[in-house]
């Protein structure tokens, strides 16, 4: 094999590919051998202290494991919390900030609502910029985007000699009204380079070309915030990969579901916040395109949290913003707002680790609060008391003390039955119908909140597959479907790691925006077309740092649109027909109004339509595109047991199921339930009114066979 | 099945409080009112065939259930029981029986188990007009304040009743977007009775009220638990309000005895002719929901939980007016009882009340027309601060009770062509403290176009500042300048900014919590290091 066979451009793929998910426990690596179509995965702890050495070790063994060179390595997708952790630990770098006179405290007045209607001693989060380090400049730019007052580089001067005089090294700067003209901040730009090379400068026209100053002065401050981390890490992290002899293209998955160049990385590093969890969206969308499923609901679960998202048509459902370091778990408003394309995802604060209570009303309550990783439930057996979801599931017998977490870890039963019969104790009941509570409560937690969602978004969940994934995920989704009234479920094979292999099936992307509020009508076409041309080179200038030509990028169009008058936007998509008949505004008319009447239940005809702002987002076919990757992985700790007792609620008891080793299963088999389905990532529980058929992926397809409450063995 | 075990009570309260927040969700998403789309202005609740309030969702504006729950009980007294039929709905927008205003629709719906009525569904929501003069606050009576709505059947047997329907279509200014909304509030309702009737096949229930009656049982008791642990004895308090031309007073004197807390506004000055009353019901709502606040912020939403509270106000007082004075800026009264609750509270659960909030929020409209001719109306609130707590300084720039807050600067400046010269915290105007109040907003807005733009101002505490607790400072005054001059310009009227005037609004801070001499020297330090003060002890 010749290194040349490794190099990563647009027209040759690689023979090995590597995706690497840094998370909080583990990090998990899979390794795809694309000439043969197969898939190999390892899971090792991570190294929280330094992140590079958990990714460096877990390849070397993995490289060591399979008996693969790392030079044959041609090219490492790479997902990572250190943004995300880095803004709730705040440890990232003293920033400052540069904004218009009178507007500095913008940052700290927020938004002015309470995000709890009853707490009088909420908290909000710290703004990452103490108001000692936000300084003002003598400018001003209306509305319009005209000069109200001039720049003044002397103030500019000052502003930026006074930071760092104070030690400040990286600087976020955002200007009033800068969406609309960035003259300002880009000769602040220009003169901090000359005048302070030594300084890190974010400018919010670059960052977030978007309305709405808190956000955007949020926004491009937590990019300011965590650039100097991130270039510190992304940089080492390819020079030690380079010291292994690894010649090929490393790449980072972004919140949107897409990756890009380590350079663009390090451009908008806070654009990558959210990238372990898209990376699972982003698996869920293959599965559902490989099945071809044009309506998927992705549930992901882990210790402390769980994520929802809606894919449509193989498109996972995508926001213009994000909410950061919630000081209220899982409670919007109460974090820090992020202006960046993100895949959507519904954040419930229920996970395997939450801890089961009897509040003051002497009723049972499960969550927020959870036992985390450390010391976990109790069943880990690492001196938590409290009694978790876990403890539940394996009191149930719905998981095995035998296999659990890679072997890593085996479940001590005796500590679990002590906290469950605590629980019990306080809740006078028996231990099985305790641990049954929590679990239905902690179910009908999430089938509500996503019940909700739906409902926020005008979607009938009875049309959708849902697809589980995550450490917990495939215990739980068989019950969450059932009360949903979701007919089928899909368990990914390798559910427990599925994130580490969506991020080898993400495309290459880049997304541009800017708002630019207008009257449909008061814009003529050609000025779309050259909108949005502009916002496709903007795209391209970076997804061509990943050697891609321009030939095989695919760009999306869209924009957000209003009836005057209305606060509420819509984002709609220009389609290929809208964009081929060069924007007429009477197509454009038609589309909002059939979505409006979509989600809203009725359109108004004859109202005055306001665009605010327009979105670019481009996609490439990334390294691995086109490979049919099949899975060879072998778990090596498969159960002993057969069959055991497992409860399950539509038989509200104990009911005999069989038990099988996931990973001995062949395409075709098919099992009516009540069954449970073992690997060393994740346990799946389907119960009597389900019917399984394992895929030539190895892939778990369920069919509930009733609707609703199935009732076969009480009825019987 | 036994509906009142710790496991099944949970799971199906849990499941009750989702069928109401699902049903808001779909009303926020489908009415056209931006008031209640982006400010929340609504509320669904669940009562029981008495009426009796059993789940409220907790979307939306929190204070406004404890009104609707009696409006559902004042429709009962109109059309008993035995009346309803499936799918029949009573609306009504009186003042005295509904949300305060005639601007809030209530709709009342029943639900059914086969014959049997189980309970019924109640909406209110902001409607986008209801005629009348505009929402003034110097209305002389309620009839300026638009058309009034007794109970009246909009629908019989889920068929719509087309004269009342007619009716409203030609006393409003928009009449397709109020009776869409109004729809919209029953199809709200629907779904709720849906999603009901699935929660009961799927727990094979033919009754629910067992389960109501275990909510209201342990809602009440937690109440009562809480109130039996603060000392026992009477807590009076009062507060001077701006008033309309005049300042006025309201009082209060609560008394705790046992699990028992009775309220009583007795004092308070005497109802005054411009529409800041408030009606007997907005003042019950109002206290309840600050009792909420204090008692039990984390517990839940329902006639139990305020069954061991009373509330009285002499009628014909600013807090219990009578027909037909007007009503419909009552919040520039109601929402001082947030503040005059708290100090009367506060020696008795000195960890549970904050200090007095700078409130009520400043509410603005703007009216001009824009650079193409086209004429504009803009709404803004801006808040004050937050009242000191027992363990913390105050948030500043933080609405009470409302919820709502500004639009962004680059969103005001783009409807309005206004320029934001300043939006910042007013330094030193936290009351003193050991915890200090929150800060007030400064924010200065110039008019750089040729043509003049036309304000109406809804402001207070110019005169009275939100005050402090346990030694506490008060919270800084309210201020109103044209061109740097004070009393220009009514803080409760119409006024005009020509081209090139500057005003400046700013918002009064919130009350500090404890003595100064008490205040960690380091919070001292930082509040001057970062110009929360200008100078110690400010």
């Amino acid at each position: 094999m010749t290194t040349a066979d490794n190099v990563v451009n647009s027209n040759k793929v690689p023979k090995f590919a590597v995706g690497v998910d840094v998370g909080g426990t583990f990090t998990d690596l899979v390794l795809a051998d694309l000439p043969r179509c197969e898939l190999h995965r390892f899971k090792t702890l991570t190294t929280p202290g330094e992140p590079s050495r958990g990714v460096i070790n877990g390849l070397t063994r993995l490289a060591a494991q399979t008996g693969i060179a790392i030079s044959d390595i041609g090219y490492v997708v790479h997902a990572t919390t250190l943004v995300t952790n880095a803004i709730i630990e705040r440890k990232g770098t003293p920033t400052g900030l540069i904004t218009t006179a009178g507007m500095r405290d913008v940052l700290e007045i927020g938004r002015e609502p309470r995000y709890d209607l009853y707490d009088l001693y909420l908290t909000r989060p710290e703004p990452l910029v103490a108001r000692s380090l936000r300084l003002e400049v003598q400018e001003r730019v209306r509305a319009d985007g005209s000069v109200h007052v001039p720049l003044d580089l002397a103030s500019v001067e000052s502003a930026a000699s006074s930071l760092i005089d104070r030690g400040i090294r990286t600087v976020a700067v955002c200007l009033i009204n800068s969406y609309r003209n960035q003259a300002h901040e880009s000769a602040i730009k220009e003169y901090l380079a000359t005048r302070f090379p030594q300084l890190d400068v974010s400018i919010s026209s670059e960052i977030s070309r978007e309305a709405g100053e808190y956000e955007r002065t949020s926004t491009t401050v937590a990019n300011a915030y965590v650039r100097p981390m991130v270039r510190g890490y992304l940089t080492q992290l390819e020079s030690e990969l380079k010291q292994l002899g690894f010649e090929g293209a490393l790449e980072i998955m972004l919140s949107d579901g897409g990756v890009c160049s380590v350079a663009t990385a390090i451009h908008f590093p806070v654009r990558l916040i959210e990238s372990g969890p898209a990376a699972g969206v982003r698996a869920a969308a293959f599965m559902a395109e490989q099945l071809g499923l044009s309506r998927v609901l992705s549930f992901d679960m882990g210790g402390t949290t769980a994520k929802i998202s809606f894919v449509d048509d193989g498109i996972p459902a995508s926001a213009a913003w994000f909410e950061a370091a919630r000081v209220d778990r899982a409670r919007q408003g109460s974090g820090l707002p992020l202006q960046i394309p993100t895949v959507e995802l519904l954040e419930i604060g229920a996970g395997g680790g939450s801890i089961a209570s009897v509040d003051r009303l002497g009723l049972l309550k499960v969550g927020p609060e959870s036992a985390g990783a450390d010391p976990g439930p109790a069943c880990y057996g690492r001196g938590g008391q409290e009694p978790t979801i876990t403890d539940a599931h394996l009191q149930l017998g719905i998981l095995s003390p035998a296999i659990f977490g890679f072997g890593a870890l085996s479940l001590d039963t005796g500590a679990c039955a002590a906290a469950v019969g605590r629980l019990a104790a306080d809740l006078r009941l028996s231990q099985q119908d305790a641990a049954a509570g929590v679990v239905g409560l902690v179910n009908e937690h999430m089938t509500n909140a996503v019940r909700l969602y739906a409902a926020e978004r005008a979607r009938d969940l009875r049309n959708y597959t849902l697809v589980a994934y995550g450490g917990a995920g495939p215990v739980h989704a068989y019950e969450l479907a059932r009360i949903l009234g979701i007919r089928r479920l899909i368990y990914p094979w390798g559910a427990g790691t599925l994130s580490a292999f969506g991020l080898l099936m993400s495309p290459r992307s880049m997304s541009a925006s800017r708002s630019l509020p207008v009257r449909l009508g008061e814009i003529t076409s050609i000025e779309i077309a050259q909108l949005i041309s502009a916002l496709e080179d903007e795209c391209y200038a970076d997804l061509s740092t990943t050697g891609v030509s321009r030939d095989v990028c695919t760009s999306h169009a869209s924009v957000t649109l209003r009836y005057a008058g209305q606060g509420h936007e819509l984002s709609l998509p220009l389609s290929k027909t809208i964009r081929q008949d060069g924007y007429q505004d009477g197509a454009i008319r038609d589309d909002f109004e059939s979505l409006y009447a979509a989600v809203f239940g009725r359109a108004l005809h004859g109202l005055p339509l306001e665009a605010v702002t327009w979105r670019v987002q481009m996609t490439a076919p990334s390294a691995t595109s086109g490979s049919v990757i099949k899975d060879v992985s072998v778990s090596t700790s498969a159960s002993m047991e057969r069959r055991r007792d497992v409860y399950f609620h539509e038989c509200q008891g104990l009911i005999g199921s069989d038990i099988h080793p996931w990973d001995q299963l062949q395409s075709g088999q098919t099992f009516s339930g009540p069954a449970v389905f073992e690997s060393e990532d994740c346990t799946v529980a389907v119960g009597p009114a389900g019917l399984i058929t394992v895929d030539s992926f190895r892939n778990l397809v369920v069919e509930i066979r009733e609707n609703g409450a199935a009732t076969a063995s009480r009825s019987a | 099945m036994n509906v009142t075990d710790s496991v099944t009570l949970s799971i199906l309260w849990t499941r009750l409080q989702s069928v109401v927040d699902e049903a808001a969700t779909v009303l926020m998403r489908t009415a056209f009112s931006t008031i209640v789309r982006e400010s929340g202005d609504l509320t669904v609740l669940l009562t029981d065939p008495a009426g009796v309030t059993v789940a409220q969702t907790r979307k939306g504006v929190g204070s406004l259930g404890p009104a609707i729950g009696t409006s559902v009980r004042a429709v009962l007294a109109e059309f008993p029981l035995e009346t309803w039929q499936p799918g029949d709905v009573v609306l009504t927008n009186d003042p005295w029986i509904a949300a305060g205003h005639t601007g809030d629709m209530v709709t009342v719906r029943p639900f059914f188990f086969g014959t049997r009525c189980l309970g019924f569904i109640a909406v209110a929501a902001h409607v986008p007009d209801i005629g009348g003069r505009l929402a003034p606050s110097n209305a002389r009576e309620v009839y300026e304040e638009g058309i009034i709505f007794p109970p009246t059947h909009l629908f019989r047997a889920d068929q719509a009743v087309q004269p009342i329907i007619k009716l409203i279509e030609k006393n409003v200014r928009v009449p397709d977007q109020v009776m869409g909304d109004i729809l919209a509030q029953v199809s709200c309702a629907r779904q709720c009775e849906m999603r009901l009737l699935q929660l009961m096949h799927e727990y094979k229930l033919d009754d629910l009220a067992p389960l109501f009656l275990a909510i209201l049982e342990r809602s009440e008791q937690a109440v009562r638990e809480t109130i039996a642990s603060l000392p026992d004895g009477r807590y009076p308090a009062q507060v001077v309000t701006d008033g309309f031309n005049t300042p006025l007073l309201i009082k209060v004197m609560i008394t705790i005895a046992g699990e028992q807390m009775d309220v009583d506004y007795a004092g308070t000055s005497e109802q005054v002719a411009a529409g800041i009353n408030s009606v007997l019901n907005y003042t019950r709502a109002y206290t309840f929901y600050t009792l909420k606040c204090v008692l039990d912020p984390h517990g839940p939403n329902n006639d139990g939980s305020m069954r061991p509270v009373t509330v009285s106000a002499p009628p014909g007082s600013l807090l219990n007016a009578t027909f037909p004075a007007p009503v419909y800026a009552r919040s520039q009264s109601g929402h001082y009882l947030g503040s005059v609750l708290m100090s009367a509270l506060a020696p008795a659960a000195a960890n549970r009340v904050i200090a007095c909030c700078g409130s009520p929020s400043n509410r603005t409209v703007i009216n001009g027309r824009r650079p193409d001719g086209k004429a504009y109306s803009f709404l803004m609130f801006t808040s004050g601060g937050f009242g000191a707590r027992s363990n913390s300084d105050g948030l500043s720039c933080t609405p009470f009770p409302s919820n709502t807050g500004a639009a962004p600067v680059e969103v005001m400046e783009r409807e309005t062509g206004l320029v934001v010269l300043e939006k910042s915290l007013a330094p030193n105007s936290g009351g003193v403290g050991k915890f200090r109040g929150g800060l007030g907003m400064r924010l200065r807005v110039e008019n750089p176009m040729a043509e003049s733009v036309r304000l109406s101002i809804r402001m207070d505490r110019l005169d009275n500042g939100a005050a402090g607790i346990f030694g506490g400072g008060d919270g800084g005054f309210a201020d109103l300048r044209l061109n740097d001059k004070q009393n220009v310009i009514s803080p409760k009227g119409e006024s005009e900014m020509k081209s090139g005037d500057i005003i400046t609004v700013v918002t009064p801070g919130g009350g500090g919590y404890g003595k100064l001499t008490d205040r960690d020297p380091h919070l001292a330090a930082q509040d001057i290091a970062q110009g929360y003060t200008t100078a110690p002890g400010l």
